[in-house]
């Protein structure tokens, strides 16, 4: 029997409960190490630590280090359709979104912003988004030769989410356009 | 020294205990997925159907054979896959087939992630997937559970379990507490009341929220709130390791979670509350578990 696996005081020497046990320190080193590194990358953020496996220690890093900044811009996402003869109208986006206003406006901000931050990452994410409401308006009959998205952010206030989310306050973003087809 | 050592990871990771604490933590975890299913529910098709703004963001990588799977279904197929959720979160309730079920509902998890969840990341979703993944090895449905009716005719019958499930649950608590805690000391957002006071004023904010930013208090008041906030994130699981403090840490927590609940409308982390039980020595949990149902545990 190896001799690592902590024989000396269970009194139960079952063999399958000792192979249990041997799988059990193999995780347990493994989680151990991979937290270790996620609750170092978190504190003192020395990227050496964000090692191997890097997946899981990039995971176990969401775990351990939500809530770094409050600066979501007070902001929300437009969507604009173009139609056969070239004219923009503005697209509804709230009727697909039946959640709470917060989860509702980060999936909005999310569906254009990656949490990784690249600019491949965020503008797939872009592309997907709009080819989907596309595709959900088309069912809907309201057919668009392209779809634009915008993104608007205004000055933050006490008082409701949207007060300043006025012409005179808004600063919208372009933030991409789908091919014409 | 080396067989001490041995001897002590040993009785620390997996020494043999009454499964009660982690019995309450399924039972516990598992009305909340129900809530948390619930405010889900009845928007099925806008949110997981093809009626969806959605897309599944794993498709792409996969062959044609797997990715249809993973892409948006039609209604009927998403409600059927938002009842197999539910039956699965009734059957860790009930402790009847646990395993089989957390297995569904780590894969339906991870089916939700790629199709919905991606645009909403949380570090609660993370947190619970592994609250998951433990309680698939832990002996969670020993007691209190459907499992040991079938098997011994009661279910408040029991069987000892190893502690290694609660203890590593256990330890993530506490390192998520100390990360978030450690983390708001070099942060640039919480040198002082900046963060807090847009926290409760941005998309999660509610009402009172809002109100209590418009007390327009000095700004020194809410640095000194952001400083209190970092202390308790460092107490509060320090002190869940401690017999003397522990029921002060659940008094922090109530306040801590309770206060982001109730200014910033986040209610997902409220369950981690219940789940410092499993800070608890096992076998006090077991004699408090026998007072409330007097004659009914041996």
């Amino acid at each position: 029997m190896p001799w690592f696996v902590g024989l000396t005081m269970t009194p139960c020497y079952n063999p399958s409960v000792q192979r249990i046990k041997i799988v059990g320190n193999i995780f347990l080193v493994a989680y151990l190490w991979i937290t270790l590194c996620a609750f170092l990358f978190t504190v003192i953020r020395i990227p050496q630590f964000m090692t191997f496996p890097r997946p899981l220690i990039t995971y176990s890093y969401g775990m351990t280090a939500p809530y770094q900044s409050a600066k979501a811009p007070h902001g929300d996402l437009q969507a604009e359709c173009e139609n056969a003869a070239g004219e923009w109208s503005s697209v509804d986006l709230t009727q697909f979104y039946p959640q709470m206003f917060g989860e509702a406006n980060a999936r909005r901000y999310f569906a254009v912003f990656s949490y990784v931050h690249t600019a491949e990452a965020d503008e797939a994410r872009r592309e997907n988004y709009a080819q989907a409401l596309k595709r959900l308006l088309s069912e809907q009959g309201i057919e668009c030769t392209r779809i634009r998205l915008i993104w608007e952010s205004w000055p933050v206030m006490t008082g409701p989410f949207d007060a300043l989310h006025l012409p005179a306050f808004t600063t919208p973003r372009f933030l991409h356009v789908t091919d014409a087809q | 020294m080396l067989n001490n050592f041995l001897h002590h990871w040993d009785q620390f990771w997996f020494c043999r205990i009454p499964p009660h604490a982690q019995a309450i933590l399924r039972i516990g975890f598992a009305l909340y997925l129900l809530v948390e299913a619930a405010t889900y529910l009845p928007f099925v098709p806008q949110m997981f159907s093809h009626q969806a703004l959605t897309y599944s963001d794993w498709a792409p990588s996969f062959p044609s054979s797997i990715s249809w799977m993973l892409e948006p279904p039609s209604v009927p197929v998403a409600w059927m896959i938002a009842s197999t959720y539910v039956l699965a979160c009734l059957g860790l309730l009930l402790g009847f087939g646990m395993r089989f079920w957390l297995c569904v509902l780590l894969l339906l998890n991870v089916y939700y992630w790629q199709l919905s969840f991606f645009l909403f990341p949380s570090s609660y979703h993370r947190i619970y997937f592994v609250v998951q993944f433990m309680l698939l090895l832990s002996g969670a449905d020993q007691t209190f559970s459907l499992r040991m009716l079938r098997t011994h005719q009661s279910i408040f019958a029991w069987e000892p379990v190893s502690m290694f499930a609660q203890r590593v649950l256990m330890v993530q608590i506490t390192v998520t507490y100390l990360g978030v805690g450690l983390q708001k000391t070099w942060l640039p957002d919480w040198q002082d009341g900046t963060a807090l006071t847009e926290s409760l004023l941005h998309r999660w904010a509610t009402p009172i929220g809002r109100w209590v930013v418009g007390l327009n208090w000095p700004f020194w008041l809410w640095s000194l709130a952001v400083d209190s906030v970092q202390i308790l994130e460092f107490f509060l699981p320090v002190c869940l390791w401690f017999k003397r403090w522990r029921w002060l840490s659940v008094l922090l927590g109530l306040l801590f979670h309770g206060g982001i609940a109730i200014l910033m409308s986040i209610w997902w982390f409220l369950p981690l509350v219940p789940s410092y039980i499993l800070f608890w020595p096992p076998e006090e949990v077991y004699n408090g578990c026998k007072r409330l149902f007097p004659g009914k545990i041996r």
